[in-house]
């Protein structure tokens, strides 16, 4: 078991230094850089003036760096990493990226945490309940509403339910707080504002992961319903429930483990786009602003510690499939 | 994807709102002072401070002060100053005005101390985000509210040499920076020799947007005393007091030497240890240039840090940080009063709130949650009326666009291909192509049927009108079309009727759309209309609707042969302070002449294409305009300059911009009804947002 572990510990930094230069090169894929956004904002607005010299816009390109070479930028930005901790610089911003990438974690980790929790509680029940009465009326009914789910996007959701709120409520459900407590230190008052409001986006998002997770539960639940071993236990005696939750369930769930390597980076960055129509402060749309500006330290770093938690998750699932699942060789 | 949704969104909404009978809705009656007529072209750039002397009438009592009879003071300050005046952290009100503020007539009426505005913005930039035009924009000059001229505002006044070189002005005795400190000559001298002319910080030598181009080295500066300095010009500069009220003015205001000195090397020999503990800066210019303004200007190192001092009527005292609001307060020292006496700003603080996109904003401001907010988008003319129709705390203002046209559309006659160069030079072409628009669908479908069809040109009721240039080709006729056509492509058509080039094949052109202007969210749609009108005439073009990055690089190229963009230069004298679509050679977003202009300042990042005589005389003609000592003058030049474009005819136009409109708050006063709004005004800021006041 130690050497496997080790053995994957090893692959995971190799993987982990892959990715951070292929983030890196990633976010300088497209035309242009900091500068060219810069020098957009400031053509749009001092209109018709020719303020913006050439040499100047060179200047500008001197002073941020861009002008190294990429592998040059590279090893600038990850040596900091490595020896300083240090992330480099907002343009946009004009602070510390490591804190634009940090500070709004709670936030994020506060509403994934809440939305995964209500779609385990909701969907396996009903992924259960749908497989061993299966073709029941409340099957049907389930199936439908999780067909539909599925094909709604979150942030259509969003969109709607802003609209109902505005119209029949007559005030639109935005924000993660109410305005007095957005800039105010953390208070048990804030707290309970925070959870008064939470609700609403941690249902949105948590509606489409429901869907497919009874989808999936379901189907891996037949799978195993039909298997001779539930047969065997069932003629042994065995009480349909106890023999339900202890064998066919705990099999069904496999899956599930093993993407929760995926749901580790959903809490940095998770639905951005309903982040951004229902107006959370997650971390979301930071990364979705500093892609747009090319703000390219905090979308670099944004991006590399996705990743990190990605392969991280991964080997976590990993681990928690060995101790599950004793089929699964740890070779 | 988030386009399409917020699509969906409005079509729900406009679905829903079709259900009702709609009300047409008017501007609200105000009690505001009957506004003069269009900004009629009577001041000349001669400036005394209106009634400087005159003691402020102190009749009203200062309201909520339980004081007990402080000795007569002769301004009224707000209560929040007056409780720290009383805990000794401030000096009186009398000490903190300099001698002679600048006083403002309320536009709408005599508003009171105290409150706080909700403002909303989308994005990061405090500046940008709308604090800019309601904060910030304190120049030497400013605009009168009904835009007719300029009047002295950081300064008392401005007396101006016959040959209009020599601009001396005469400063505000004891005005002070938000800290308490002295503005004076010396702040300006800061700027001018410390900034402007230290090598260091201006690596090209001086040049900034207020100098004319290439005279920045022959300019003088002199220092007479501590409140007097003189700004000297090598050629005649008729209208830089003009320019001083305009966004190029802004430096003025935002070097306080007391504070930036310790960033600079000259006064500083310390300077590196600064940069070593700020760590994210390489050396003192760029240390100097985070807090002063980043070498061009820019006022949000105002937002960024609050120990810097300011002369804004209200200052940071929460910078955004890690949250999503900006707090401003009333900035105690400033330097202005109504005319009974009370000390402006009248609202005691703001709190900038920032939203992640523009609809959730919109909801905010449904919701009551924010007072104003800025741009609130086109699309959402019909929900914001529906709401103030429903009873919402909304107020709904009409201010007048500056702008001469909806867009300009350029064919770009500096291009590398010969033979569309010469097509895009032809007036035929031109003409052909307008009368191929039918202009009045373009207005229904894209702008609600607000507008009247226009070309580019200078607003009826200005002093710059010139007969026929705004109606000249903008029928619907592609019979006439068809005929100017027929004179540029001489070689007939094709068998599915497109026109074809001189080497026999088919004529096909590139238009070009930057897609995500903030301010173009219309472009691509009528762009598109575009396309199909000329279609239907025979001249092939295709849509190539791309982003800022790949725009930028096409620019730099110079290879967009077809392009829609904004149409400045309608309403007052705005033709001769941008000029950019009646002048070759003068601006960056001329497209129709891109390269000329290229080769004018000479970016050398961009290709630059040598202007023939012409444009060259065109543009000495316009440069003749700028050295008319008075107004009148620069009028009549400028008249000349017109006609040659009405002649010349250089790009199309669409249509005279429909009614603007903005959502306010009901809870807020002295916004007057209407307004000229435009950059030049610096939007809102000549409603003189200090003297907006909260009524509750």
């Amino acid at each position: 078991m130690w050497k496997y572990l080790f053995r994957r510990f090893l692959s995971m930094l190799f993987t982990v230094w892959v990715i951070s230069m292929l983030s890196f090169a990633l976010i300088q894929l497209p035309p242009g850089d900091y500068v060219t956004t810069l020098v957009n904002q400031l053509v749009a607005t001092s209109a018709g003036s020719s303020t913006i010299s050439s040499e100047y816009i060179e200047q500008l390109r001197e002073m941020y760096g861009f002008n190294q070479p990429m592998y040059v930028q590279y090893f600038k930005w990850i040596g900091k990493i490595l020896t300083r901790g240090e992330f480099g610089y907002s343009f946009v911003y004009k602070r510390d990226a490591a804190v634009m990438i940090t500070e709004r974690l709670p936030m994020s980790f506060a509403l994934s945490f809440a939305s995964m929790i209500l779609v385990w509680a909701v969907a396996l029940p009903i992924g259960i309940y749908s497989a061993v009465r299966q073709y029941s009326l409340g099957d049907y009914i389930f199936s439908f509403m999780g067909f539909i789910g599925l094909a709604v996007p979150n942030f259509l959701l969003a969109l709607i339910l802003l609209f109902i709120t505005y119209k029949y409520f007559d005030k639109a459900m935005i924000g993660l707080f109410s305005q007095e407590f957005a800039s105010a230190p953390w208070s048990m008052a804030k707290f309970v504002d925070m959870l008064k409001h939470l609700w609403i986006p941690a249902t949105i998002i948590g509606l489409g992961g429901t869907a497919g997770l009874i989808r999936t539960m379901r189907a891996n639940l037949l799978d195993e319903l039909n298997k001779p071993y539930v047969e065997t236990a069932r003629a042994k005696g065995l009480s349909e429930r106890r023999l339900l939750w202890k064998y066919p369930v705990r099999h069904a769930m496999n899956p599930f483990i093993s993407t929760i390597g995926w749901a580790l980076p959903g809490f940095v960055a998770g639905d951005v786009i309903v982040s951004i129509v229902l107006n959370l402060p997650t971390s979301g749309p930071v990364l979705f602003n500093a892609l747009k500006a090319q703000d390219m330290y905090v979308a670099a770093g944004f991006i590399l510690m996705l990743s990190i938690l990605t392969v991280i998750g991964t080997f976590i699932s990993d681990i928690l499939l060995a101790m599950l699942d004793p089929r699964i060789r740890l070779q | 994807m988030r386009k399409y949704a917020l699509n969906i969104l409005i079509l729900l909404v406009m679905l829903l709102s079709a259900c009702k009978t709609p009300t047409p809705t008017q501007a609200p009656a105000t009690t505001a002072p009957a506004t003069k007529e269009a900004p009629a072209a009577t001041a000349v750039p001669k400036t005394e401070e209106p009634k400087a002397t005159e003691e402020p009438k102190a009749t009203e009592e200062p309201k909520a002060t339980e004081e007990p009879a402080a000795p007569a003071s002769k301004y009224i300050e707000s209560p929040m100053l007056a409780a720290r005046v009383q805990a000794g952290e401030l000096p009186p009100v009398d000490e903190r005005l300099p001698a002679n503020p600048r006083i403002i007539e309320p536009l709408v009426e005599t508003g009171k101390h105290g409150g706080e505005m909700r403002f909303g913005m989308v994005g990061t930039s405090t500046t940008w985000g709308g604090m800019l035009f309601v904060a910030a924009w304190e120049h030497l000059t400013s605009w009168k509210p009904d835009f007719s001229g300029v009047e002295p505002n950081l300064v008392e006044s401005i007396d101006v040499s016959d040959d209009v070189t020599t601009y001396t002005f005469h400063m505000r005795k004891g005005m002070k920076w938000s800290d308490g400190v002295d503005f004076t000559a010396d702040d300006i001298a800061f700027y001018i020799e410390d900034v402007l002319f230290d090598p260091d910080l201006s690596p090209n030598g001086p040049g900034a947007d207020w100098i004319p181009t290439g005279q920045g080295p022959d300019m003088k500066f002199e220092k007479i005393d501590d409140y007097t300095f003189r700004l000297i010009f090598p050629k005649p500069y008729g209208t830089f007091l003009y320019v001083l009220a305009q966004w190029q003015g802004r430096y003025f205001a935002q070097y306080p030497k007391h504070y930036l000195q310790q960033f600079h090397k000259k006064y500083n020999p310390n300077v590196d240890e600064l940069v070593k503990q700020d760590g994210t800066v390489a050396d003192w210019i760029a240390l100097f240039n985070k807090y002063g303004g980043g070498g061009w200007g820019d006022p949000e190192a105002f937002y960024l840090y609050p120990e810097k001092p300011s002369l804004y009527p209200w200052i940071t005292v929460q910078p955004m940080g890690t949250g999503t609001q900006v707090r401003l307060e009333r900035n105690p020292y400033y330097w202005k009063v109504d005319t009974s006496g009370n000390q402006l700003p009248y609202i005691d603080s703001i709190l900038v709130i920032s939203y992640q996109d523009a609809e959730s904003r919109t909801f905010a401001m449904l919701n009551g949650d924010i007072d104003a907010l800025k741009d609130p988008g086109n699309d959402n003319r019909i929900i914001y009326h529906d709401a103030k129709d429903e009873g919402k705390p909304i107020n709904i203002y009409y201010p007048k666009s500056d702008g001469a046209n909806t867009n300009s559309v350029h064919f770009n006659q500096t291009i590398a291909d010969e033979y569309k160069a010469s097509v895009f030079a032809d007036i035929n072409f031109r003409i052909g192509m307008s009368y191929a628009i039918n202009r009045q669908e373009i207005i229904e479908i894209v702008h609600n049927g607000q507008g009247t069809p226009a070309q580019v040109a200078p607003n009826n009721d200005g002093p710059l009108y010139i007969e026929g240039m705004d109606t000249q080709y903008i029928e619907y006729d592609p019979a006439k079309a068809t005929e100017y056509l027929d004179k540029v492509f001489t070689n007939g058509k094709d068998a599915e009727g497109y026109y074809l080039d001189d080497k026999g094949k088919r004529f096909e052109m590139i238009f070009t759309v930057q897609n995500d202007l903030s301010y173009g969210t219309t472009y691509v749609q009528v762009a598109e209309l575009l396309i199909g009108y000329w279609d239907k005439v025979g001249v092939k073009a295709t849509l190539n609707s791309i982003a800022t990055d790949p725009y930028e690089q096409a620019r730099k190229d110079n290879t967009i042969e077809c392009i829609i963009f904004t149409g400045e230069g309608g309403a007052g004298i705005t033709p001769i302070l941008d000029p950019r679509y009646y002048v070759p050679l003068h601006g960056y977003q001329a497209y129709f002449a891109r390269g000329w202009y290229a080769w004018r300042v000479n970016e050398t990042d961009s290709v630059q294409v040598e202007p023939p005589q012409w444009a060259k005389d065109a543009y000495a003609k316009y440069e003749e305009v700028l050295m008319q000592p008075t107004q009148e003058k620069q009028i009549e030049k400028m008249k000349i300059v017109l006609q040659e474009a009405k002649e010349r005819f250089y790009v199309l136009g669409i249509s005279r911009p429909g009614e603007m409109y903005y959502p306010y708050s009901s809870r807020l006063g002295g916004i007057p009804a209407t307004w000229y709004d435009g950059w030049a005004e610096g939007v809102e800021k000549i409603t003189y947002p200090e003297q907006w006041f909260i009524k509750e």
